[in-house]
């Protein structure tokens, strides 16, 4: 059985009035003490869901090539015994196999004729994303109690449906399967892959070139595969009178949850986590307004627990204490200040490119530098790598840029959907 | 309890709801407080007798109003929320921490008496004491944890239990190298604090003060009595004797202080952990005073000491024992009661 454990960092010194407590809770799986009675054997579904539309013949081929191929890596890496399934997609879904309109088990004989099936993947027609997430949902609602995960790769804009027959799609796959979305080459729209994945507790990343989709699709698969616990939920009971004013997943990368939660009860909210393996750690950043205490007084902000199948586990305390002593009420959490500038570097980004598409170049150099600052001061390298392709930096200690003239768009779009992950706090040995 | 001492404010009457009553300490034997005794009722599910003012029922925690056919324990004190509401020690409803165990404490043991509070600017109680009696004499250990490190409520409750347990055990069994039986009663404390563990927290490891004394008459002259201290840190021990009926107060021990912090203290981090000694002869009639800095911020002059004394017998002629000690938990509380305040007072 996994199980699980929060580390809570915070100042938990208030002023006098003071009302608003910040805290950054690590959570952190593990593998439990296995009991006879709770065998993990929670059925793995892996639903691949590939872009055929007529644009993928582009680049002579290399891109529906590259679909049969990666598709083919990810067949190969699944368990025996994982249910999956296997979707051509361009302005409708069809399933590809199994052909039956269900869900196949991995074994030797599925696996080789899935393969022989994505060998004839050929690409015409548009693109309707939402109708892939129907298919999936209509493969999937079958097995509400497994880990369900979808990989969703499209190279293209959502052009052959409404945007609300996307919406309800989405709508109608929460809670039923998660999704990591991809987009291939520079085409597709980053906002619309986004929205599919902040819902279905996912990711959203680019995959530049044909070449690299291979590795990214077993990549994926290979994490479906090490999942353990399905349905876990971060339950928050705040006290009576207070305001949760947001709740932020904040590594591996920022994911705002705070319109996510449902009730629990009067004072107790659930913020789904979606599926985890053992040994994984992810960080969130909870702010709360709560009802100011007395000098001295002691409040708990939050209690902090995880829910798996609705079952919770109390897991730590983010606490209040009002005091008059200036040197414990004006501390600064190491780690709530830097998830704060992790977030304001993902602004900064998104505010930076955007100046920068508007031609407002001025706006776009002070943006972007000072997302090259705090990138730096945060070791954040990857973050100033990507940056780098955009400006040409001076000093990254005073955020001094100056705007690259030429800028590859995978490059520019790359930086735009990976200014999200976020680097840990540096810990001193 | 290095923090600058506050400037002494006019004493203001201070509402202090969560401070106990005498009527409210737990009575281990001997002396009976010297407030008279409040009138009582009755529980109407049990019939056990409880205090007049009291809400519900200590003995089956029935709420006396009927509000609530069976309470197991007080409500919450912010919110009145029921008692079934308080989990882990917070409130349910609020979440306001419930007073700890170690927020308002008193204690009697014979002729000793202990009274410990969490004042009202700290958010728990990190003073500790024990107090214990052997034939005729008595032990004082009065213990402040040193609030910048991890856990110090923990370091000062482990080194007062210990250098206690230490002193009994050698006045039990009849040592009479008293000085020798405090060094080792520092050590056994200095090993109890010293094995507190580091805790979560990014502060040192727990440390703590510790004045620890014992008072007895003296065996070859019976109008005189004799007392030993050992200490380290700024918790203090003091003797007041009547002079001519006014209060006089001489402080016995010294302050390991230099700028406002403690240079000495036991704990994992304690270099020097070699106790300062002294001993003292009194007149017969005077009382042993040992209290940590909660206290004596207030009041750090012997004279001044000597002239709350004086005012606090004016109000109440027959002050003495734990409603004494209480009283002057009290008048820190009304000072502002920056930090904890911890008095223990021996008769002799």
């Amino acid at each position: 059985m996994t199980q699980f454990s929060a580390n809570v960092f915070q100042n938990e010194y208030l002023p006098e009035g003071g009302n608003v407590v910040d805290a950054v809770v690590t959570v952190t799986s593990s593998e439990g003490e296995s009991q006879a009675s709770m065998p993990t054997n929670v059925p793995i579904v892996e639903v691949i869901a590939v872009d055929v539309s007529g644009s993928m013949n582009e680049d002579g081929g290399a891109k529906i090539r590259a679909a049969r191929d990666a598709t083919i890596a990810a067949l190969d890496v699944l368990e025996p015994g994982t249910l999956f399934a296997v979707i051509a997609g361009n302005h409708q879904a069809r399933a590809l196999y199994p052909t039956h309109g269900g869900l196949a088990t991995a074994d030797a004989r599925t696996i080789a004729e899935a393969k022989q099936a994505a060998t004839r993947i050929y690409a015409d027609g548009g693109t309707a994303i939402g109708s892939w997430l129907r298919g999936a949902t209509q493969l999937i609602q079958g097995h509400r109690n497994s880990i369900a995960h979808v990989i969703l790769l499209t190279d293209g804009r959502n052009e052959h449906e409404q945007p609300w027959e996307l919406d309800a799609a989405i709508a109608d796959a929460v809670g039923l399967f998660e999704c990591d979305c991809r987009g291939l080459g520079t085409s597709w729209e980053p906002d619309e892959l986004r929205k599919i994945s902040n819902a279905l507790l996912g990711t959203t990343d680019i995959i530049p070139s044909p070449g690299e989709m291979e590795a990214e699709f077993r990549a994926l698969t290979q994490q479906t595969m090490a999942k353990q616990v399905a349905n876990v939920a971060l339950r928050l009971w705040t006290p009576k009178g207070s305001e949760i004013q947001f709740v932020k997943q904040v590594s591996p990368n920022l994911e705002d949850m705070t319109n996510k939660s449902e009730a629990v009860d009067a004072l107790s909210r659930d913020y789904p986590l979606g599926s985890w393996a053992d040994a994984e750690s992810r960080d969130y950043h909870v702010r709360i307004a709560i009802p100011t205490g007395g000098i001295g007084d002691e409040r708990l902000a939050a209690r902090v627990m995880l829910a798996v199948n609705g079952e919770a586990e109390p897991v730590a305390l983010v606490r209040a204490i009002w005091t008059n002593d200036d040197a414990l009420s004006t501390r600064i959490n190491r780690e709530v200040a830097h998830y704060t500038g992790q977030a304001e570097l993902a602004d900064a980004i998104h505010d930076g490119l955007a100046a920068r598409q508007a031609g407002d170049e001025k706006s776009a150099t002070l943006k972007l530098g000072r997302a090259v600052q705090i990138a730096h001061e945060a070791g954040n390298d990857g973050t100033v790598r990507l940056l780098q392709k955009v400006v040409e930096v001076d000093d990254p200690k005073t955020g001094t840029v100056r705007l690259k003239r030429a800028v590859a768009a995978e490059d520019e779009m790359a930086l735009d959907v990976r200014s999200t992950r976020t680097v840990r706090v540096e810990r001193k040995s | 309890m290095t923090e600058t001492p506050p400037e002494p404010t006019e004493s203001q009457a201070l509402n202090i709801p969560d401070f106990p009553k005498v009527d409210d300490v737990i009575h281990l034997g001997g002396a009976e407080p010297d407030a008279d005794p409040p009138e009582a009722q009755t529980c109407p599910a049990c019939g056990v007798l409880g205090s007049a003012d009291a809400s519900w029922c200590e003995a089956c925690g029935s709420d006396y109003a009927g509000e609530h056919a069976a309470l197991s324990g007080p409500p919450c004190i912010d919110c009145g929320a029921a008692h079934e509401n308080i989990v882990e020690g917070y409130c349910g409803d609020c979440g306001r921490k419930q007073p700890g165990e170690r927020d308002h404490q008193a204690e009697i043991v014979g002729a000793i008496v202990a009274a410990s509070d969490r004042g009202l600017r700290h958010h728990q109680n990190e003073d500790s004491y024990a107090i214990g009696q052997s034939g005729d004499r008595l032990i004082s250990v009065v213990c402040d944890g040193v609030s910048t490190t991890n856990d110090p409520q923990d370091a000062s409750l482990a080194a007062a239990t210990a250098a206690r347990d230490s002193l009994q055990a050698a006045l039990d069994a009849g040592d009479t190298d008293i000085e020798a039986a405090l060094v080792a009663a520092v050590a056994a404390a200095q090993e109890a604090a010293a094995a507190v563990p580091l805790g979560a927290g990014s502060d040192g490891p727990a440390s703590t003060t510790i004045v620890a004394s014992v008072v007895g008459p003296d065996p070859s002259d019976p109008t005189m009595v004799k007392s030993w201290h050992a200490w380290l840190g700024d918790s203090r021990a003091y003797w007041m004797q009547d002079v001519d009926g006014a209060p006089t107060v001489t402080q016995l021990t010294t302050d390991d202080v230099f700028e406002n912090s403690i240079t000495r203290w036991l704990g994992a981090d304690a270099t020097d952990t070699t106790p300062g000694i002294v001993m003292g002869e009194h007149d017969a009639g005077g009382q042993l005073l040992a209290c940590s800095d909660g206290l004596w911020k207030y009041v750090p002059e012997e004279e001044q000491l000597a002239e709350l004394l004086k005012t606090l017998r004016a109000d109440n002629p027959d002050l003495a024992g734990l409603e004494l000690a209480q009283t002057l938990v009290a008048f820190a509380n009304e000072q502002g009661g920056h930090d904890n305040t911890t008095v223990v007072i021996a008769q002799l």
